[in-house]
């Protein structure tokens, strides 16, 4: 992607159709300029952070310092399977309905 | 009508107990109030007939001796939180007919408590901007003056408070969500510390930021909500095994050694000089309190707003790539193969500010750029907090600053510019980010006769002393029962 002096990234619009690509959204053409300039002038902003010194300072995710653990992997028994299947946009039974997914032309 | 509908939580509860009204005739006048302010756009959805059943059967239990704390009192929720009457929506498009086959674990502690639930209040999608503007159902009205928002994103919750339409609601917050609403509606609004409340049947948006919280007439009425909601839940993996505090004031007379830091990076250009001016005045009530005034520093102030506005589209764009159309949601017509269904239906299905944080997030996120942004944006959130355990080690109990730099502002102001959007929450994000405990308590209006609020900033785990504080504050002042003054039918 091209950069400015800063070494900040300046997106075109195809470069935003990509990254909407990659998240699964289909930039209209409609609301790809300004979609795109939204996303500089964020990104620009974010960007000062890189002027922060931030030697031996450790990241912080999660503010108690908890670390992920892992629980049992048991099975238990969920009694209101159909109030999540009538939630599905389509079914067959008890069977959620997708379209094709194996497809030669996909990427 | 009753004249209960504004009065604060604890009054209605005594109402109730001397059963000088039954849970019936006042949820019936919630209803027809909700009904007179349609206007306002604050509910997404109102269950009428549910809350009516609710309603009769609290008075029933009330009859046979039941004394459960919230018995009868009609509540709103934030549309974010799931619940099994009617729809859960987040203001989306994408989940405007999502019925959840189960309840939040706030939800079941509400209705174990004996609430009567109203209705789902608006905000903004995926709560997701500092406006109620933007929502697939429209956007809400500030009840001070309608021209103008009521902050957000628990825009509805606060909307609907402050305009007599619930006794209480229940919000979420992720980098100001209660508090700057709280601020422009002239509502009391708790964000309590990251892991007091079961996330559990919330939607996510940042996991790391989001919190449950209340909005209430009062800190009394915080306080009630939160000895009724705090707890861990084994459904939460981040809510935490804390005590919960004993919010009692009797033992509490005045603020005497408690020293109040008062952050001198809050008070800068930035901010409305009326706001600072009300807000400088109500420092001195906590003076008569007893408490001591300090300046402090949090050096590190100007980082929050990018930091937030990197690790929460980091978050976000994780958490919104559920939203796939196959198992729940909007599934795109007439679409061609599996990439091109999830993409088709997340761009019917998601409104322009979503697009905008996932994309932020997708990109801070992508190899080659995950070091430079959302990793550093961490480091920098490190610095944050560390600011603030500083402070409260060495110079004070709790932090006194202005919650919002400006008051309510118009409609559309601000909707094409993000980036002034995003600077409401500059006072804001810093107690997310660091995981704090923060209270919006009003405490004035500007000149056009706009709600102004202070914030207090705890200690982790000290909900107690922000709550206390506050209900001190509110003994000596009268900001906040003061109405607005709405007309029905215009």
């Amino acid at each position: 992607m091209a950069s400015d002096k800063e070494n900040v990234t300046t997106f075109t619009t195809e470069e935003i159709a990509q990254l909407g690509s990659l998240a699964r959204i289909n930039i209209t053409e409609q609301e790809g300029q300004s979609l795109t300039s939204d996303l500089n002038a964020i990104v620009h902003y974010v960007a000062q952070l890189q002027e922060v010194h931030t030697e031996n300072i450790e990241p912080l995710g999660n503010v108690h310092g908890a670390k992920n653990v892992f629980r049992k992997d048991t099975a238990s028994y969920y009694a209101n399977v159909d109030a999540i299947l009538e939630q599905t946009p389509a079914r067959s039974g008890r069977l959620i309905q997708v379209p094709l997914v194996v497809d030669h032309d996909e990427n | 009508m009753t004249d209960l509908l504004f009065a604060p939580l604890t009054d209605v509860q005594r109402a109730l107990e001397s059963k000088t009204v039954s849970s019936e005739e006042l949820t019936k006048d919630f209803l027809k109030q909700i009904h007179a302010f349609d206007r306002l756009n604050a509910y997404i959805s109102t269950f009428e007939e549910e809350a009516l059943q609710q309603a009769r059967t609290a008075d029933k239990k009330r009859a046979s001796g039941d004394t459960s704390p919230l018995l009868g009192v009609p509540l709103a929720l934030k549309d974010n939180i799931v619940m099994t009457e009617g729809e859960t929506t987040c203001a989306s498009n994408f989940l405007k007919d999502y019925q959840s086959p189960f309840d939040a674990t706030c939800v079941e502690k509400l209705r174990n408590a004996g609430a009567v639930l109203l209705g789902k209040t608006n905000l903004d999608e995926f709560s997701m901007g500092s406006s109620t503007e933007n929502s697939f159902f429209g956007a809400t009205s500030n009840p001070w003056d309608e021209t103008r928002v009521p902050g957000g994103t628990s825009g509805g919750s606060a909307a609907a408070v402050a305009a007599g339409l619930a006794t209480a609601a229940l919000g979420t917050d992720t980098g100001g969500s209660i508090r700057q609403p709280g601020a422009f509606c002239s509502v009391t609004g708790l964000k309590p510390t990251y892991g007091r409340i079961s996330r559990y049947g919330i939607v996510a948006f940042a996991s790391s930021l989001d919190q449950v919280g209340t909005m209430t007439h009062t800190a009394e009425d915080a306080a009630l909500l939160c000895s009724l909601l705090f707890g861990k839940d084994p459904l939460d993996a981040t809510s935490m095994d804390k005590e919960v505090p004993d919010f009692d004031l009797s033992t509490t007379k005045d603020l005497k050694g408690k020293t109040i830091g008062i952050p001198q990076e809050y008070f800068t250009d930035a901010l409305s000089g009326e706001i600072a001016q009300v807000v400088t005045a109500a420092t001195k009530e906590f003076e008569k309190l007893g408490a001591t005034l300090r300046e402090i520093s949090l050096p590190n102030t100007e980082l929050a707003v990018p930091t937030y506005y990197i690790i929460a589209p980091a978050e976000a764009s994780s958490n919104l790539a559920r939203f796939d159309g196959l198992r729940y949601g909007t599934r795109a017509k007439d679409v061609y193969g599996l990439k091109e269904l999830y993409a088709q239906s997340r761009t019917e299905g998601f409104g322009k500010e979503v697009k905008r944080r996932i994309l932020t997030g997708a990109y801070v996120l992508s190899s080659g750029y995950y070091d430079a942004y959302y990793l550093q944006a961490l480091k920098t959130r490190r610095l944050i907090q560390q600011d603030f355990h500083t402070a409260f080690e060495h110079e004070c109990d709790f932090i006194l600053s202005p919650t919002t730099p400006t008051t309510a502002f118009q409609k559309g102001e601000n909707v094409d510019d993000p980036i002034a959007m995003y600077l409401n929450d500059i006072y804001t994000v810093t107690a997310n980010l660091a995981g704090l405990p923060a209270l919006n308590l009003p405490c004035g209006f500007d000149s056009q006769g706009l709600p102004i609020g202070l914030q207090l900033t705890g200690k982790a785990w000290d909900e107690e002393l922000l709550l206390k504080a506050g209900m001190l504050y509110q003994r000596q002042t009268d900001w906040h029962t003061r109405r607005p003054s709405l007309t029905e039918g215009s």
